[in-house]
């Protein structure tokens, strides 16, 4: 979907789209969902996938944590995650 | 008769000002209906266009303007026979299309309106204007814009507390606190506060409550935003607020759950969800993993 269909079903200016990518343009909590809605599918298959793994304590304790931190700390701790999980699907290959 | 019909309807329009400024609608419009039933005795057709405006305006509030009543007020502003009348069909205009989401047309009125006030000469209008304009400015998320309305809005203002004024430090403390300024915020939205409480106009408190929860999640005083949420939330719901309750829920769930309450954060998001989107089942579970509060505008 291009940004000018997207705007047109959301009844926003094109304009106003490019605004909120630049973080200039704030939306009522109404046209937000819109825009989630408008992708739905995904969003419901995400978080469908994701319920039907048990969330444990510790799950959620990691993930408050993880918010109490600064945009730069959250930031290093997911290359760090991501770095682990390279190095665990090689460590898998080489068995 | 005439005369006593010109008294009587200036003696209701008057009485109708005072429960507009006491936050009374009803009350507001049935004394506009009355004042324009004796304007239309009085057989006086520039004083029937300002009645038939002032009860407009009521209406347009209250969200229950008929379609043919806003083609009267275009006529007004089009026959131009009198520039109060001009100017109260048009700020009506505006405000009617603000409401609506229309805020192209919006702001297309509003500037007339200002224009009108201008050549007027009347501060009391112009500050409206400048109000209106700054509200359209806002919605669009053009804070910076707005608020520089807003101030020279309340620059044109008497000093003494009116709703008006209230309402606009209440607007001008929001754009501050957006833009990050928060010692000037807080200090604007509790002025407007304070204001509301002097005047009595316990249902307008619900807009600096409102902003005040949206504010102390600024700053990260979760406790405070839960109480400001709630006290906002309540009165929105007492006056039928869908717009004010919807945001406060929202923001009720975003201060619980930054304060590590999740259960507390699904009820709130849940409660949002299942009364104004039903079909999106997926929401709480999203508002619980990402926080949109960058992306919300309160009085869009």
């Amino acid at each position: 979907m291009t940004q000018v269909e997207l705007s047109a079903r959301l009844g926003i200016q094109q304009s106003d789209l490019s605004r909120m990518e630049k973080g200039e343009y704030r939306v009522s909590l109404d046209t937000l969902f819109r825009i989630l809605a408008e992708f739905k599918l995904s969003i419901g298959e995400f978080f469908e996938e994701a319920a039907q793994d048990e969330v444990t304590a510790r799950d959620l304790r990691l993930v408050q944590d993880l918010r109490s931190l600064d945009d730069e700390a959250q930031r290093e701790i997911e290359d760090f995650v991501a770095w682990k999980r390279s190095q665990h699907q090689q460590h898998r290959r080489t068995d | 008769m005439i005369e006593s019909m010109t008294e009587s309807y200036e003696l209701l329009r008057e009485r109708g000002l005072e429960s507009l400024n006491h936050g009374d609608m009803q009350l507001a419009l049935a004394l506009f209906e009355g004042a324009l039933e004796r304007a239309r005795a009085a057989g006086d057709e520039v004083l029937v266009d300002r009645a038939f405006c002032n009860l407009a305006a009521i209406e347009i509030e209250l969200g229950r303007i008929a379609e043919d009543k806003l083609t009267r007020l275009r006529e007004i502003l089009m026959r131009n026979t009198d520039m109060e009348n001009c100017w109260l069909a048009s700020y009506n205009l505006a405000h009617a299309h603000e409401i609506r989401k229309g805020l192209k047309k919006a702001l297309f009125y509003a500037r007339i309106s200002l224009d009108r006030a201008v050549v007027m000469g009347r501060r009391d209008r112009i500050a409206s204007s400048r109000n209106s304009l700054g509200n359209i400015l806002i919605a669009e998320s053009y804070f910076d814009q707005a608020r520089v309305e807003y101030e020279q809005a309340l620059d044109l203002m008497p000093s003494e507390r009116s709703l008006k004024r209230a309402l606009i430090l209440d607007n001008l403390g929001y754009c501050r606190i957006v833009e990050g300024r928060f010692a000037e915020g807080f200090r604007q939205i509790y002025d407007s506060l304070r204001t509301l409480r002097a005047l009595g106009a316990r249902g307008f408190e619900r807009y600096p409550r409102l902003d005040l929860c949206f504010a102390m999640l600024e700053v990260g005083r979760y406790r405070d935003a839960q109480r400001h949420g709630t006290f906002a939330l309540n009165i929105a719901e007492a006056v039928g607020d869908q717009d004010v309750t919807k945001n406060a829920l929202y923001l009720l769930g975003e201060a619980a759950n930054l304060a590590g309450r999740t259960g507390a954060a699904r009820e709130h998001f849940s409660s949002l969800q299942q009364k104004f989107f039903p079909q999106d089942r997926f929401l709480p579970d999203f508002l619980l993993a990402i926080d949109v509060r960058k992306m919300v505008n309160l009085r869009a």
